[in-house]
């Protein structure tokens, strides 16, 4: 009988464990992204705004650019320093819009030299990325 | 004859000292099995940066057992120990046996021992966490939190397996234990055992590392039986850019929230943060780079080697070793499955928008479950891309299981 009662509050223990442990693992991550969520739109709002003032500014200095109903973010991003020649923003204008081929609403509003400084998890996917256009020969 | 008769009993003490008369036939078979894991790491390249020390650590400390001796103290009379030095006398604390006056001499432990206190008190794991996070881009996982469900789900083989390990007669401590391995992180699974079952650090570490290893082989049947064609084809959305706010907020946040609701998890999960806010602040590079490259190797080193040498023939073979090996696969797999199973919700409820494959990558083994999510996604359709939305699960692995081994801890430890 005293087996039987031990092996009861065992198996007890084992379910209140089970049930702490899906209860707990899921509460934290459940609650870390809604405040992922949260901080990105605070963040985004924030960025936003100080950015606002400036392109008002920049648009009233430079001639209108084509009319884009629902422009997406560029992964090319911010101002030119000029001393790019137009074939090269046309190469890379091009590639880019290459990449977004199923959305061609695609404007580039600035190019800029990346620092170099990519990560292993992003040099890793780059390399995932062109590994079959490297074995087809292609790269 | 004098001479020749002293040659022959060094060269007697020194065979009567050799490994050749101490060894039994359970560590013969251990050096035949480090032997076989130092293939794997080296020719078949398997994990090789922790099979590698954990194989050769597994060798020497079959081949010379001492070199895991802890710390002893010998009993010398005093009368010899002054003969033997000049009768200087020492300040060593003396025992009286027998109306005898002994000298209390300590030895030194082998190497081993003093290496394997960074494991046995916890301080290699958070700091094998700290390199991680210094290498880890959280971006995927900012882009797209709810990657973070596909996270916690995959850690349901461990609180399942836990009660299968309670059933068949681990305590609960070593249940635990042992469940945590479903999480495929090695530093977690070792942080857990040092506290909750360190009888079981051997076997556990090693059954955690060769699943680790063997991702590509376990994963991809568990994806494809619980998936359909139409599911592993589906093509995701690009993820949002992340600003560098973003990234720098993100640590701190994590780190808050997690220490102040789950503080056992602290260790892992603050130093983890980190490594990562060393990265991504852009304004200690020295360090950032130092916590990737130079502190990660050293300590992989003593880790391993210390893990490997607590696997002797004796604590080995057992059959308990067996059952670990068993549900840590058990839990391993019910990891994947769950992972996939949460992705093909995600499916139904996005309407098709997230393929359930990269499910299989929440749990954790970083970022070689990623890869894995991403070559049977390609399998389907080679032009398919998943990588980098399979690893916003697999980094919500990482703190999912270091989660999961917070609770644990603080239930049973």
């Amino acid at each position: 009988m005293s087996n039987q009662l031990v092996a009861a509050a065992e198996a007890n223990m084992s379910v209140i464990i089970l049930i702490t442990g899906f209860a707990v693992v899921f509460a934290v991550l459940l609650l870390l992204i809604g405040i992922i969520k949260l901080y990105s739109v605070i963040v985004y709002n924030a960025q936003n705004r100080a950015k606002k003032p400036k392109k008002s500014k920049e648009s009233a200095d430079t001639a209108p650019a084509t009319p884009v109903s629902e422009p997406i973010p560029a992964p090319v991003q911010t101002v030119s320093d000029g001393s790019l020649d137009l074939q090269t923003v046309a190469v890379i204008t091009a590639a880019v819009e290459a990449f977004y081929s199923d959305n061609n609403k695609v404007r580039i509003t600035g190019i800029r030299r990346a620092t170099g400084a990519r990560s292993e998890w992003a040099t890793a996917g780059v390399r995932e990325s062109i590994a079959p256009m490297r074995s087809e020969g292609l790269l | 004859m004098g001479i020749l008769q002293g040659f022959l009993d060094s060269i007697y003490g020194l065979f009567v000292d050799s490994g050749l008369m101490d060894l039994t036939w359970k560590n013969y078979a251990m050096i035949a099995i480090a032997c076989f894991l130092l293939f794997l790491a080296i020719k078949k390249q398997y994990e090789p940066l922790l099979l590698l020390p954990i194989a050769f650590g597994m060798l020497l400390v079959n081949l010379y057992p001492d070199i895991m001796a802890a710390p002893s103290t010998n009993l010398v009379p005093v009368e010899q120990y002054l003969a033997e030095h000049g009768g200087e006398a020492a300040n060593y604390a003396t025992t009286v046996q027998n109306g005898i006056t002994y000298y209390n001499v300590p030895t030194n432990g082998g190497l081993f021992y003093y290496l394997y206190q960074g494991v046995k008190l916890g301080i290699y794991p958070p700091l094998i966490f700290l390199g991680i996070g210094a290498m880890t881009d959280f971006g995927p996982l900012i882009a797209n939190p709810k990657s973070f469900i596909l996270g916690a789900a995959a850690q349901i083989g461990i609180f399942f397996t836990f009660i299968v390990a309670s059933l068949i007669g681990f305590t609960d401590a070593q249940a635990g234990a042992i469940g945590i391995i479903g999480g495929a992180d090695g530093p977690t699974a070792i942080y857990v055992t040092s506290i909750l079952a360190p009888e079981l650090l051997g076997p556990i570490a090693v059954a955690a590392y060769s699943y680790m290893a063997l991702v590509p082989i376990i994963q991809p049947p568990i994806m494809k039986a619980l998936t359909t064609k139409k599911e592993r084809s589906v093509v995701m959305q690009q993820l949002r850019p992340v600003s560098k706010l973003e990234k720098i907020l993100f640590p701190i946040i994590v780190t808050i929230v997690v220490a102040l609701l789950l503080p056992s998890a602290a260790p892992l999960v603050g130093m983890l943060m980190l490594g990562n806010l060393f990265k991504e602040s852009g304004v200690v590079d020295r360090i950032f780079k130092t916590a990737q490259n130079e502190l990660m190797n050293i300590i992989t080193i003593f880790l391993g080697v210390t893990v490997g040498a607590t696997a002797t023939g004796e604590v080995f073979l057992k059959l308990d070793t067996l059952k670990i090996i068993g549900l840590g696969l058990l839990a391993f797999m019910m990891g994947t499955a769950f992972g996939v199973l949460f992705g093909k919700l995600m499916y139904i409820f996005t309407k098709g928008k997230v393929n359930p494959l990269i499910g299989s990558a929440g749990v954790s083994a970083v970022p070689m479950a990623a890869r894995v999510a991403n070559k049977v996604g390609q399998q389907e359709n080679a032009s398919n891309f998943l990588l980098m939305h399979a690893m916003g699960p697999n980094v919500a692995g990482v703190i999912g299981s270091a989660v999961a081994a917070g609770v644990l801890i603080s239930i049973l430890g």
